[in-house]
């Protein structure tokens, strides 16, 4: 008998995709909407975790359904890529944190004008400036 | 300027890692810290302004497979960012120096941050005829967690060797060995049990310790509540058949192979408290309840010797009691109905025990 005759059968974990368990996307499209009139008001950026959730993939569904794609799309290369989205409603963003192998490492509801992982940060600015000089060592003309 | 001098915001932009990419780290920590992902940017902060630690990691009566898990951590890139704020003064498994040279870093290490470094320990400590029955380069490991301790500005008992005493203290536990917090009584211990533990949880508590500066919230196993506050039941995927009454009665039926709950299989996910229903291994591949076996209970004191892994709860030593009192208590948090029909079905697998 070898390894062959051994029968195997792939789990992918049967009740995680049930698509009847929406209750919880619900609940959070209302807290959405607090959120989204708190930044509309002039308030701070509000994120909504998403990943420590027993959401299920009907309330992803719904989510993305209802919350549709807006003007939006970026792709960041920092420690790994990390994919970003406006969604139909300006000023909420889904942002999802991959790992090398894609994987999704955390993913978050930003509600705010840009998502903190876009913007350029202050340190990155500074060195960037400092940076930024060296490239007239090149250009000028009494160098060479 | 030596490495230690640097704050890790200035080492990071010295090796030319972006705000953003430190960022990402933090999210990822924070979101399985459950720390509120509002709170990522102030914690990047905090951390930015932190020294790199030194970090000595001690290997006693052990089985190396909670290094194995460490090293095999979830997303390469963001968790190695990790080793940018530790400076790993000694590892015997993974330094590239042995023998007298390894114990010269060691005792250097010791010296230089006298007070301020964490031991990490993997590994059970026996202390029948001194501890005589496991020593490295000539000097007990009873001693040698004595003397560390002395220095340390606190300790991380990972694997449930260390946390508990382990597989070593198994009875008849020949070699008398106990868990690092049974010697050590006057520093701060946090215990990351499980067999292996968590990648992630290790990641967790080392970042934890340097932005806030001092080791995160634990419960009364000196646990770390952010990773170890829910059981594995309460987080369970199938943990909707349990409530509906769907069990797999044994491995391979109708039950086994559409998922349904492994309770009378003798899983010990109801009282057994770790993230691995969240986390998962090897990548967020699987964990065992996923792979089709029940939960061991790996991370609780005494997990080996409660007689049993496919015994189920209600009939076994883990107290029908406990086992009961706390399913049929996550049962209300759902709903008050789930919970009598939990209870009604332990009555019936126990046969009314």
């Amino acid at each position: 008998m070898s390894l062959k005759d051994i029968p195997v059968k792939l789990d992918n974990g049967a009740g995680i995709d049930d698509p009847e368990r929406a209750g919880l996307a619900i609940a959070l499209l209302r807290e959405i909407a607090d959120h989204l009139l708190t930044v509309s008001q002039g308030g701070d950026r509000q994120v909504v975790e998403l990943t420590n959730l027993p959401l299920s993939e009907g309330d992803f569904q719904l989510l993305e359904e209802k919350l549709g794609r807006g003007e939006v799309e970026a792709r960041i290369n920092a420690a790994g890529p990390t994919e970003v989205y406006e969604t139909a409603f300006p000023g909420v963003w889904w942002v999802k944190y991959l790992g090398e192998d894609e994987r999704v490492i955390t993913q978050q509801l930003e509600i705010g004008t840009v998502p903190m992982i876009l913007e350029a940060h202050h340190e990155d600015i500074q060195a960037s400036a400092g940076r930024f000089t060296r490239l007239f060592d090149d250009l000028d003309p009494n160098h060479h | 300027m030596k490495e230690h001098d640097l704050t890790l915001g200035e080492e990071l932009r010295r090796q030319g890692i972006s705000r953003r990419s430190f960022l990402k780290f933090c999210a990822g920590v924070a979101s399985s810290m459950a720390i509120p992902a509002a709170m990522v940017p102030a914690m990047a902060d905090s951390l930015a302004q932190a020294r790199r630690q030194s970090v000595i990691w001690m290997a006693y009566q052990e089985c190396t497979g909670c290094i194995e898990s460490l090293t095999r951590s979830f997303a390469p890139t963001v968790e190695n960012l990790i080793f940018n704020f530790v400076s790993l003064d000694f590892q015997h498994a993974l330094q590239a120096a042995a023998g007298d040279q390894a114990i010269e870093a060691l005792k250097t290490a010791m010296k230089e941050n006298w007070g301020k470094y964490l031991v990490l320990v993997d590994g059970s400590i026996p202390l029948k005829d001194d501890g005589i029955y496991s020593v490295s380069h000539g000097q007990s490991h009873l001693e040698s967690v004595r003397e560390l301790a002395e220095g340390a500005a606190a300790i991380v008992s990972i694997g449930t060797c260390a946390s508990f005493g382990g597989v070593g203290a198994a009875k008849p536990n020949p070699t008398g060995a106990v868990g690092i917090d049974q010697i050590i009584t006057d520093k701060p211990i946090l215990n990351i049990p499980g067999c292996p533990p968590m990648p992630e949880v290790m990641t967790g508590v080392l970042t934890s310790f340097l932005a806030f500066g001092e080791l995160p919230v634990v419960d009364s196993l000196k646990r770390p509540r952010a990773f170890f506050g829910d059981t594995i039941h309460d987080r369970c995927y199938r943990r909707a058949f349990y409530d509906r009454g769907l069990f797999a009665d044994s491995f391979d039926d109708e039950g086994a192979r559409n998922g349904w709950c492994l309770y009378k299989l003798g899983c010990k996910g109801p009282i057994t408290h770790n993230a691995c229903a969240t986390l998962k291994f090897n990548g967020g591949v699987s964990w065992p309840i996923q792979s089709g076996h029940g939960c061991l209970g790996c991370s609780e004191p005494n997990f080996w010797d409660k007689e049993g892994f496919y015994k189920p709860l209600s009939a076994g030593q883990w107290g029908t009691a406990e086992g009961i009192a706390i399913a049929a208590a996550a049962g209300v948090a759902l709903g008050a109905a789930s919970a009598v029909m939990s209870r009604r079905n332990q009555d019936k697998i126990s046969g009314g025990k």
